[in-house]
């Protein structure tokens, strides 16, 4: 249990409004970058601004490097965490410099020493000799590189990133999430990030956390909460889902498909999880199944199969492998399955 | 949050209110005879004048102020950019200047009249000058300025891909006008139609010379000529109540826009105007200009040459020095002190207060709704009061605060607070949540907050506030009469005073101190194109 | 800027605030540091600091300063301060004012056998509360050119339909329309006045002018033919106009007399600078001082009678013509304000 952040039963409601975050638990190893992913008002920022000491929790204990901030009778507030922030829109002090917003939070320290480790940071962030400018004169990305500098100047024990590249075009938001992962990694700081993007969490974070309606769902690393979601509702928000009627029996079920082989072993009716990039088709002029739509993405293409209208599958094909409308195919699926008990209709 | 942060504004709202909060408890106390000889005789009479009033001068400076504000926006014409920012000069006039002036020159025995007689023949028709309508004209073009300024930030702001989405589609700039942007302009246009109405509700100086009976004006009768405070403090309950009502319609109206900045480059692209219809506008504009402040200027210049050349009201070696630094010295420090406790205000709101000193913020603010008497008569019971029971247990043996400097910059601060908040809570909109917690996270702690990110980043609505609280108290009348120190006469005082008694070449000097003193921060608020609050 | 920043600004502040009430309260200290001094508070308002004053300061090397206001306010004020008043003296444009002054214990009796002397008795307080300095007649304008002086006769005269849409009148609003018909009402009761006097004058639609000077230039000018004012505002206009053509008309004189206010002083009940306040009435008081004919005496300098009978009178007004004084005890110019004003307003007169 020492974990650089643990959270252990918060709960936290809004005066008027609902329950935020309710009982969660949630644990970032030291040294890690958490993903907190979800959609909007899952509570993710809210448990981000728990951890910053932003907000006081109702109930439940926060500790951050072995010492606990919030809980019972104690309350560190956010002067004292030792936690650099990053905002979605960077927050940078409009009337301060570059440096002087990377050096506020080391106004005790010696004057070189200051300048000395604005530099070294700037550098770290590839905006070397940009000390000189306002944030006015730097572009999206820019400021997003200084907002990150400035959060990691003090040697904060954790760094929280609150959506820091929703504002940041798609080719930007690319590029620098991923320096901005080394970066961390190289500083060997403890993170968490929190996204709704699921490729943005997927790729970068070594665990995720997925929230739904203030409660952690599921946490583990990608491959985990991909290849083996535990309810639908992980299931859907982390990737593209087709979904199959079917009988499972042990490791085994068998569906319209034929036999598939499951994740986990399970029994009775199940609705099957498959994912798009599982699908494999092949020319058979024989198949009662044929392509109903042909959706182009350069790099890939989604192609939509049916039997008849009231099963569908999407299934994502390399674009070298030409598909043509209206041909009949037949369907492998690669690799294991995950069952879910079905739901009997009302 | 440090407590003593927290209860600032509390402390600032609730010692800013109290006096009104006295008034307001007035209306509790039914003083039965009075009311009803006022009920009998006057009180209907001045309701509908004062609403007649009000409703004229809103509609006037609505229509004149968005009017010019739309002509120097959408359209370019010689001397365009000198008008746009000189039609906001009439706002150094003190009203009963201008009052005055526009007495002196256009009623029966003024010159215009005369020359008229002269040439047309002594039966000619004249509009009363003396009337309704007199102060309305008078005092929309004092006001204009205010609509005006508003309405050309939500010109700028608003208007460009409005002009260009709809000629795209076919309409003509003024149906785009009336049909797209005046809407959306909206908010800007109801808040400063509000101002303009609430400065006609609690006028009293201008409105006497004009024989109408406004609330305020009432207010004035009933305590002086009747001796009669407590009616005239119900009164004045009652039109702080249709002041708050103004409000209200105002904010149900406006809807959602906040703060609009003052100046910004139109970004529209100007149409421009030739022949005769470029000569109509730079004349329209010219016209204005000359009617609400060159032409007073210049009588108020050959008045004062007049008076130096026969000294008619010979005054005694340095008694006009000593108006004009008593004058600058009170402004300046209630300049100050607004702008202390704005900033004090606004930085407890958003440091973690809560609705209790959002609601503090609000009450801090009623004293600009109330006319100038009122807020004396109760700073001067407050004061009063309070001076005599620490006299009464022998802590002092003289008048602490009732008199004294004290109590007058309390006076004004609760007067004008308004003016210098709203500035700086504009101002403030630039430290976003974000920008504190940040700072905090970063483990700056309050004080450092303050000092380093809330200060210089409101650095410009602070002067702004206070600029306006400078000219604001330049120009004021009844709360400085009662309350000043002894022998601490202003020099609007002193206009006064001489203009009452008709001595309006004696008068001219003064006043055109004040206009000049006022006409240097104007022109700079607008040039450097501050954010204006609109509550 | 470090973290101590906060606290700085609080320690700086608390006693910035308790110094700024001590230095900011300090009205009566700066009244008696001075060497020799008597504060007025003020209903005058003949410029900053008239010529008499200069005068006295001169020749008693007492220094003269003045705090100027309506008279209401200036009363509302003496009673807000209680007996730790600054001023010394109440000095006002009307008998009314120092007659509520003194009704409300403002002032107090002076026992001065100069002023006795020199003030006759009608002109003064009987309590010997307050002095009359100067007097002033409330008297008929008119334009000689359209109206001939047998038409006038009494105040309530102008409320006969020949004056129709002729008159000009100075509205209820100030102190000199209320002080005369509180003298009507002291004379006739309110009754009559209302009935015999105020209403039909209301029924003539006079024009109502904030400004005595102004009806003086008004009637002048010809836009109206009659109206009532103090007398020196005509002798103020035929100083600087001798063809101006306007004529003073005193009425009543078959009757009791033309209605005559005055403008004097009382010293306040807690004057600290006391003999000094009795010494400038005094001085006023005394012919050739503050009571004469030239522009360095207090009714000189405006065209006033004076109080002193032995004193010598502008030439100006002595040209309008001896007449009859309403010999009516000056208090009745005050006792009847707040009728008078409800009176006012009852008639319609604006």
């Amino acid at each position: 249990m020492s974990g650089a952040i643990h959270l252990h039963g918060v709960q936290k409601a809004y005066p008027r409004g609902p329950v935020a975050v309710a009982n969660l638990t949630l644990e970032v190893p030291e040294g890690r970058l958490l993903a907190l992913l979800g959609p909007s008002g899952c509570g993710k920022t809210t448990t981000l601004r728990l951890i910053a000491g932003l907000e006081r929790p109702d109930t439940g204990e926060v500790w951050i490097a072995g010492r606990q901030v919030a809980g019972g009778n104690t309350w560190v507030p956010p002067e004292q965490r030792r936690v650099g922030l990053v905002f979605q829109d960077g927050a940078l002090f409009p009337h301060l410099t570059v440096a002087e917003n990377i050096g506020f939070a080391l106004a005790s320290w010696p004057r070189d020493t200051r300048t000395r480790r604005v530099a070294q940071l700037l550098d770290l962030v590839g905006m070397g000799g940009l000390e000189p400018r306002y944030p006015h004169q730097l572009s999206g990305g820019q400021q997003q590189r200084v907002a990150l500098a400035r959060a990691l100047a003090p040697h904060p024990t954790v760094v929280l990133l609150d959506e820091p590249f929703a504002n940041l075009d798609a080719t930007l938001r690319a590029e620098l999430r991923e320096e901005v992962a080394q970066i961390l990694r190289a500083a060997g700081t403890t993170a968490v990030l929190v996204t709704h993007d699921q490729q943005e969490a997927l790729s970068l974070a070594d665990c995720v956390a997925l929230m739904l309606d203030g409660q952690v769902a599921q946490s583990g690393t990608p491959q985990q909460l991909y290849t083996r979601p535990i309810s639908r509702a992980v299931a859907t928000f982390v990737g593209e889902t087709n979904w199959l009627p079917g009988e499972a029996a042990g490791e085994q079920s068998m569906s319209r498909l034929g036999p598939l082989h499951l994740t986990m072993a399970a029994c009775g009716p199940v609705d099957l999880l498959i994912r798009p990039e599982q699908i494999r088709l092949t020319p058979d002029p024989a198949s009662a199944w044929s392509v109903r739509h042909v959706r182009y993405f350069g790099h890939d293409q989604l192609v939509t199969v049916a039997p008849d209208p009231e099963l569908i599958l999407q299934a994502r094909l390399s674009s070298q492998q030409p598909v043509a409308l209206g041909s009949r195919i037949a369907i492998a699926i690669c690799g294991p399955v995950s069952a879910f008990p079905r739901k009997e209709p009302q | 949050m440090r407590p003593i942060l927290r209860l600032l504004p509390i402390g600032i709202a609730l010692a800013v209110a109290a006096p009104l909060l006295l008034i307001a408890a007035a209306l509790l106390r039914p003083s039965g005879e009075s009311w009803a000889h006022l009920w009998e005789t006057r009180l209907l009479e001045m309701l509908t004048q004062t609403m007649l009033l009000v409703c004229a001068v809103g509609l006037g400076t609505l229509v004149l102020g968005t009017g010019l504000a739309w002509l120097v926006s959408a359209y370019s014409f010689p001397g365009r950019a000198l008008f746009a920012w000189l039609l906001v000069l009439p706002l150094a006039m003190p009203g009963f200047v201008l009052g005055f002036v526009f007495m002196a020159t256009f009623d029966y025995a003024g010159p215009v009249q005369s020359a008229l007689r002269a040439w047309l023949g002594p039966t000619l028709w004249f509009p009363e000058v003396r009337s309704l309508g007199g102060a309305a004209i008078v005092l929309t073009l004092a006001w204009y300025p205010y609509v005006y300024l508003l309405a050309r930030a939500a010109f700028a702001e608003q208007a460009a891909s409005t002009l260009d989405a709809a000629r795209a589609m076919g309409s003509s700039r003024t149906h785009a006008l009336f049909r797209l942007v005046l809407p959306l302009a909206r908010p800007s246009l109801v808040a400063g139609v509000t101002l303009v109405m609430l400065e006609t509700l609690t006028d009293f100086a201008t409105v006497r010379y004009f024989n109408v009976l406004t609330l305020s004006e009432g207010i004035l009768r009933v305590w002086e000529g009747m001796m009669d405070r407590e009616t005239a403090t119900q009164l004045a309950a009652l039109l702080l109540l249709v002041a708050l009502g103004l409000i209200l319609l105002e904010r149900i109206l406006r809807g959602a826009a906040r703060y609009t900045q003052l100046s910004g480059a139109p970004r529209i692209a100007p149409l421009p105007l030739h022949g005769w219809r470029a000569a109509v506008a730079t004349g329209a504009c010219a016209l204005i200009l000359a009617v609400a402040f060159v032409l007073p200027a210049a009588q108020l210049v050959a008045w004062a040459l007049a008076e130096q050349r026969s000294a008619t009201m010979p005054t005694a070696d340095g008694v006009a020095e000593r108006y004009i630094v008593v004058s600058l010295g009170l402004a300046a420090g209630a300049a100050a002190l607004a702008a202390l406790c704005a900033l004090l205000l606004t930085t407890g709101e958003r440091l973690g207060g809560g609705r209790v000193q959002r609601g503090a913020a609000r009450l801090a603010t009623l004293g600009y709704a109330m006319p100038g008497a009122v807020v004396g008569v109760g700073v001067l019971t407050l004061l009063a009061a309070f001076d005599h029971a620490i006299i009464a247990r022998g802590l002092v043996g003289a008048l602490l605060l009732t008199g004294s400097l004290t109590g007058l910059f309390y006076a004004y601060v609760v007067r004008f607070l308004a003016v210098a908040y709203g500035s700086v809570d504009a101002s403030m909109e630039k430290v976003t949540p974000r920008l504190v917690e940040a700072a905090r996270c970063m483990g700056a702690s309050q004080g450092r907050i303050i000092w380093r990110i809330h200060t210089p980043l409101v650095r410009a609505g602070l002067l702004a506030g206070a600029m306006l609280v400078f000219v604001d108290v330049m120009k004021e009348l009844p709360v400085t009469l009662l309350l000043r120190p002894f022998g601490m006469d202003t020099l609007a005082i002193w206009t006064y005073m001489l203009a009452a008694e008709s001595f309006w070449q004696a008068a001219a000097i003064p006043a055109l101190i004040i206009v000049l003193v006022g006409v240097l921060p104007i022109a700079l608020l607008v040039r450097t194109g501050e954010r204006v609050a609109v509550r | 800027m470090h973290r101590n920043a906060s606290q700085l600004f609080i320690r700086l502040f608390a006693p910035l605030l308790i110094a700024l009430l001590f230095i900011g309260s300090s009205s009566p200290v700066a009244a008696q540091s001075a060497p020799q001094v008597v504060n007025i508070y003020s209903a005058r308002h003949y410029g900053a600091l008239e010529p008499v004053f200069q005068r006295f300061t001169q020749e008693t090397g007492i220094e003269v300063r003045l705090s100027q206001g309506t008279a209401q306010s200036l009363v509302e004020r003496l009673r807000a301060e209680g007996r730790q008043t600054p001023a010394d003296i109440l000095f006002t444009i009307d008998a009314g004012g120092l007659w509520t002054a003194a009704e409300l214990g403002l002032l107090q009796p002076i026992n001065s056998a100069v002023l006795r002397q020199n003030i006759p008795a009608n002109l003064r307080d009987p309590q010997n509360r307050w002095f009359g300095l100067s007097q002033r007649a409330r008297v008929i304008v008119y334009n000689p050119t359209k109206v001939s002086p047998t038409e006038l006769s009494t105040y309530a005269a102008l409320g006969a339909s020949k004056w129709r849409n002729r008159l000009c009148f100075r509205p209820s609003s100030h102190i000199y329309t209320q002080a005369l018909v509180s003298s009507f009402i002291g004379l006739h009761g309110e009754k009559v006045t209302e009935q015999q006097i105020i209403r039909p004058w209301v029924r003539n639609n006079p024009k109502f002018i904030d400004s005595d000077s102004r009806i003086v230039e008004t009637i002048a000018a010809g836009g109206c033919d009659v109206g009532i004012t103090n007398h020196y505002y005509v002798a103020q206009q035929l100083a600087r106009n001798p063809n101006l053509p306007v004529k003073v008309f005193f009425p009543n004189q078959q009757e009791s007399g033309t209605v005559v206010n005055l403008s004097g002083m009382g010293v306040t009940a807690a004057a600290r600078n006391r003999d000094n306040a009795i010494k400038l009435i005094e001085w006023l008081s005394v012919t050739g001082q503050g009571q004469g004919a030239t522009p360095d005496t207090l009714s000189g300098g405006n065209y006033e009678f004076p109080a002193n009978p032995t004193a010598p009178v502008n030439p100006i007004i002595i040209g309008f013509g001896p007449f009859k004084i309403d010999p009516q005890p000056k208090s009745e110019l005050g006792r009847f304000q707040p009728a008078a004003i409800k009176l006012l307003e009852r008639s319609g007169y604006r």
